[in-house]
């Protein structure tokens, strides 16, 4: 063992920690090299000196101190929690009421589509809108709201007949529409965007509306077809 | 303190643990303070959880007292105000210095001086050196145990023992 090696268990030698060979290896070193035991020595003494400084007085009210400390701490944790309560309470209330009276329109996403997800959604509502977006008060009708298989959600949709009373509205103002919520996605496609949704009419009162299943999704995925059958 | 942490439990630690705390901020009032805190922090902590401390203690409150120390460092003022009641040497009081000055043994006062250049030199010290000086040869307590408390491995405990000492003993050297 080398000198520079030795320092590096001088501290552990003198706090009697080392494992007995590596302790006998340093002891033979420190006997053979004045510079290291010189070393070991006036390290040892410093240990001492600190080893013998005396203890310091305990300040007389310490523990009173203590004592009121805790009891006003923990009456402050009981307060604490009133505090926060009433406004919290009354956040909780803005936001609900905010989301009640707040609702975000649909027309909101109209210019934002997101084509590439898989069109057999979570919820898929059929509702009329004219042409600027504004919705007609009880034409909505929800078809499905799946919470777990998309494929469900797609074969409870397929080949459903919607029948819509063409007094109210006309087929040409008609927009049939669905909803999205797949991983955080949120999106509507409106059967008036050529991009996303194909119109074909059968016959005078019956169109179909094929929305497109993006060819990224992977193959197996069918379109998505709501027929609707307007009476007079 | 009625509950959790037993009066008895206190007053068995609290001496050392403001030893420590002493040694570490080397001045009076911080101790109380550290101490303080230590001790609050601890009692609060157990009632509020419904703890019932048994069994030893010390390396909980030593690591309590490394953390508040770190604690202490990072909001500690550039200025420091010195309580009349903080001791200039080691264990007397400055009011007691001030007011009896007289009657005390040449002997007693070379002790409280070099008490005194020790604890000058030990603040002068980084405070990660400061603590395992302290622990180790003021304390006693054992590598092994620093190592948890400070939260490192025991060969890194060697080295800055190591090194605090050989900076400790140039600074003392440097005082006589």
């Amino acid at each position: 063992m080398n000198c520079k090696k030795i320092q590096k268990y001088l501290a552990g030698c003198l706090a009697n920690e080392l494992d007995e060979a590596i302790r006998n290896e340093v002891n033979i070193h420190l006997q053979g090299c004045p510079a290291c035991n010189e070393d070991y020595q006036s390290l040892l003494k410093v240990k001492s000196m600190l080893s013998s400084l005396p203890g310091v007085k305990l300040p007389d009210n310490i523990m009173e101190n203590i004592e009121q400390e805790v009891e006003r701490r923990m009456s402050e944790k009981k307060t604490s929690y009133i505090r926060f309560a009433i406004p919290s309470a009354a956040l909780a209330l803005a936001a609900v009421l905010a989301v009640f009276f707040l609702k975000i329109p649909h027309q909101k996403y109209r210019n934002n589509y997101i084509t590439d997800i898989c069109l057999a959604s979570e919820t898929i509502v059929c509702g009329c809108w004219d042409k600027i977006g504004v919705k007609y008060p009880g034409h909505e009708v929800l078809l499905s709201k799946e919470k777990t298989a998309r494929d469900k959600g797609y074969a409870s949709i397929k080949d459903k007949h919607l029948n819509i009373n063409s007094s109210a509205i006309s087929p040409e103002q008609f927009v049939v529409f669905t909803k999205f919520n797949r991983g955080g996605v949120k999106a509507v496609l409106y059967s008036d965007d050529v991009k996303v949704c194909r119109k074909v009419v059968e016959s005078k009162n019956k169109y179909k509306y094929i929305f497109k299943n993006p060819a990224s999704y992977g193959p197996g995925q069918r379109d998505l077809v709501i027929t609707v059958t307007f009476q007079s | 303190m009625k509950a959790n942490v037993s009066e008895a439990t206190v007053k068995a630690h609290i001496g050392k643990v403001f030893n420590i705390a002493y040694r570490f901020c080397g001045n009076y009032s911080d101790a109380q303070d550290l101490t303080q805190e230590v001790f609050v922090k601890l009692i609060v902590a157990c009632k509020k959880n419904n703890y019932n401390i048994e069994g030893p203690i010390d390396s909980l409150l030593y690591k309590m007292i490394r953390n508040r120390y770190i604690d202490f460092i990072r909001k500690s003022p550039k200025i420091r105000v010195v309580s009349l009641d903080s001791p200039v040497w080691d264990t007397i009081p400055l009011s007691e210095t001030i007011t009896d000055g007289a009657g005390q043994p040449e002997n007693l006062l070379e002790k409280k001086e070099n008490g005194k250049n020790i604890q000058d030199a030990l603040n002068k010290l980084k405070p990660q050196y400061r603590m395992v000086l302290v622990l180790s040869d003021i304390e006693n307590i054992s590598c092994g145990q620093i190592s948890k408390i400070m939260d490192c491995s025991i060969n890194k405990v060697w080295i800055d023992l190591h090194r605090a000492r050989k900076i400790l003993r140039k600074l003392l050297e440097a005082n006589l």
